[in-house]
Parts: C-alpha cells; sequence; structure tokens
C-alpha cells in the first residue's frame, strides 16, 4: 500500500520534473489528449477484462446488481451534497471576512 | 467520451468473459503500467501549470477538510440505504466505508459476512464506472471541487485523469491528495466498524 502510494507519486512527480525543466519535447503537448485518452482506454479495458473473466463476479453482479446500484448512488449523492454543503459554508465565510476587512479599510480611509 | 469509455470497459468485459479461461495471470501488472503511464501525464499535465506552488499553498487545509467530507457523505449515505433496504446501521456502515477501493473494503470485509463483501465489492466497482459519468456532470453543474467526491479513494489513481480532464490543475492536486487521505482510511475506518 505505502509502496504503491510512493509509487504513484513517484511517477507523477516525474511529470511534474520534467515538463518543468522543459525536458518534455513538444511533440509529446502536441499529441498530449490522444496519448493520455489511449492510456485511459487501455486501463479501461484491462480493467474490463479484469472484471469479464472472474466468473464469480459476474455471476453476483446480477444478484446483488440493484442493491449495488442503489447503494453506490447514496454514497456518491451524499459525499457530493457535504463537500458541497462546506465549499459553500467555506466561501461564505471567506466572503464575510473578505467584507469585513473591507469595510475596516473604508472605515479608515472615512477617518 | 461517454461512449467510448462504455465501449473500452464492454470490450474489456466481453473479451474477459469469453477469451480468458479465468483472471489472467499477470493482469495486475498491466494495470498498474496502465496507470503508471496515466499518472506519468497527469504529472506533466501538472507541470504545465507554472502557479501550481502558489495553489497548493492557497487550498492549504481544504484539501484535508475535503476527503473528511467525502467519507462522512458516503457512510452517511450507506446509512440512510441501509434503513431502506432493511441493513443493520452496522452492515450499512461497512458498504460504505469502502470509499470506492473495491480490493480492498471486500477484502476485510469477507471474513465477517460474504453477502456483505459481495455488495461491498459490487458497489464499489459501480462507484468506480458511475463516478466516471458522474464526474464531468457534477463538475459541469455543481462545482469542481465537487467533483473529486464521486470517486471517493480511486481519485488518486483510475479516476485522476477524469477528473484532470473534467476540472484543473488544482482540483487534480486536491483530488489526489483526498484519494491518497480516503485509501490511507480504508484499512483503518472498515475493521473499526466491524469492531462495534
Amino acid at each position: 500500500m505505502i509502496l504503491k502510494i510512493l509509487l504513484y507519486v513517484g511517477i507523477m512527480g516525474l511529470g511534474v520534473v520534467l515538463s518543468r525543466s522543459g525536458k518534455v519535447h513538444d511533440i509529446v503537448y502536441k499529441w498530449f489528449s490522444w496519448i493520455q485518452l489511449l492510456a485511459l482506454f487501455f486501463l479501461l479495458f484491462i480493467m474490463g477484462v479484469n472484471l469479464g473473466s472472474n466468473k464469480k463476479v459476474m455471476k453476483e453482479f446480477g444478484t446483488l446488481g440493484l442493491h449495488s446500484v442503489v447503494v453506490s448512488l447514496f454514497t456518491i449523492g451524499f459525499s457530493v451534497l457535504f463537500v458541497f454543503i462546506f465549499r459553500k459554508t467555506y466561501d461564505f465565510i471567506k466572503n464575510k471576512n473578505a467584507t469585513k476587512k473591507l469595510n475596516l479599510a473604508n472605515e479608515e480611509e472615512k477617518r | 467520451m461517454t461512449i467510448l469509455v462504455f465501449i473500452a470497459v464492454t470490450l474489456g468485459i466481453l473479451c474477459g468473459m469469453f477469451f480468458c479461461g479465468g483472471v489472467p495471470e499477470h493482469i495486475d501488472v498491466a494495470m498498474d503500467l496502465g496507470l503508471c503511464l496515466l499518472l506519468f501525464f497527469v504529472g506533466i499535465d501538472i507541470g504545465r501549470n507554472k502557479n501550481i506552488g502558489r495553489q497548493i499553498r492557497r487550498i492549504g487545509g481544504v484539501a484535508i477538510v475535503i476527503p473528511f467530507m467525502v467519507a462522512v457523505g458516503s457512510i452517511v449515505g450507506s446509512l440512510i440505504f441501509g434503513l431502506i433496504f432493511k441493513y443493520s446501521p452496522k452492515d450499512a456502515a461497512l458498504i460504505g466505508a469502502g470509499f470506492g477501493w473495491y480490493s480492498l473494503s471486500a477484502v476485510i470485509i469477507a471474513p465477517y459476512s460474504a453477502e456483505l463483501a459481495a455488495i461491498a465489492f459490487l458497489s464499489n466497482v459501480t462507484r468506480e464506472m458511475l463516478s466516471v459519468i458522474m464526474i464531468p456532470v457534477v463538475a459541469k453543474f455543481i462545482g469542481k471541487t465537487e467533483a473529486v467526491a464521486p470517486s471517493g479513494a480511486s481519485a488518486m489513481d483510475t479516476m485522476l485523469p477524469f477528473i484532470s480532464k473534467a476540472t484543473d490543475a488544482e482540483t487534480t492536486i486536491i483530488a489526489f491528495v483526498s484519494g491518497v487521505l480516503l485509501s490511507l482510511a480504508v484499512p483503518v475506518v472498515v475493521p473499526f466498524i466491524m469492531g462495534l
């Protein structure tokens, strides 16, 4: 687990460093979206093979499928809702503080 | 895009069903290779943004609060599901505590209940699949930060390219941090709920 996180951070960091230091050829940037898309589809295809080749999973998909879809919709929905509530609260507090600072500055200017 | 994604997954499933006798031996290696390739390009994408350092400093504590909100939302959502479908609060919370990491939560839950383990596995697989559709929709109609939430723990790997594509470099960093923290939380939260 820790090794995997380190590997992922390392690979991503390598991309950042190479890109920052200008070592990435212009041709890569030119075809960037396509390369990224191809890599993505390769991964999705492999993910599909992984699921399709697991007979037990495919069998259980039919039996418990409905519950799984419903619970995943609930977890997604409530996760989005909680992040939404946090962002709104955060923005509200940030705006309130900014208005407070602005009012204080205006008052000082008047004096 | 979504149609192409479904075609890729469906083709993979069909290949797996009809051309593979069992789970291919080196499929984990192939998945890791694909992941590394994608993460490398995500890194290049982030590196192209010259203001990223300033953005990270600006994000600050938000990057920690967001995964916490995703975790609480996942468990609350599964508890409400449990109320409707008559699962005990403990069992329902266990299903939600996988935070989208299907390979781990199901394995931890299996000795406790095979049925729950199967639901945990399938619901987290479904969560990942649904995230492919939900991420661009949430980013467009609700907000970029909220687009981090659907994928849960997989925001650090398989879903990161989707988040990167639908949002911006700043949200991609939040997503990665969120995914890492949620992944770290799964092996702690699931056994904790099992012990309740």
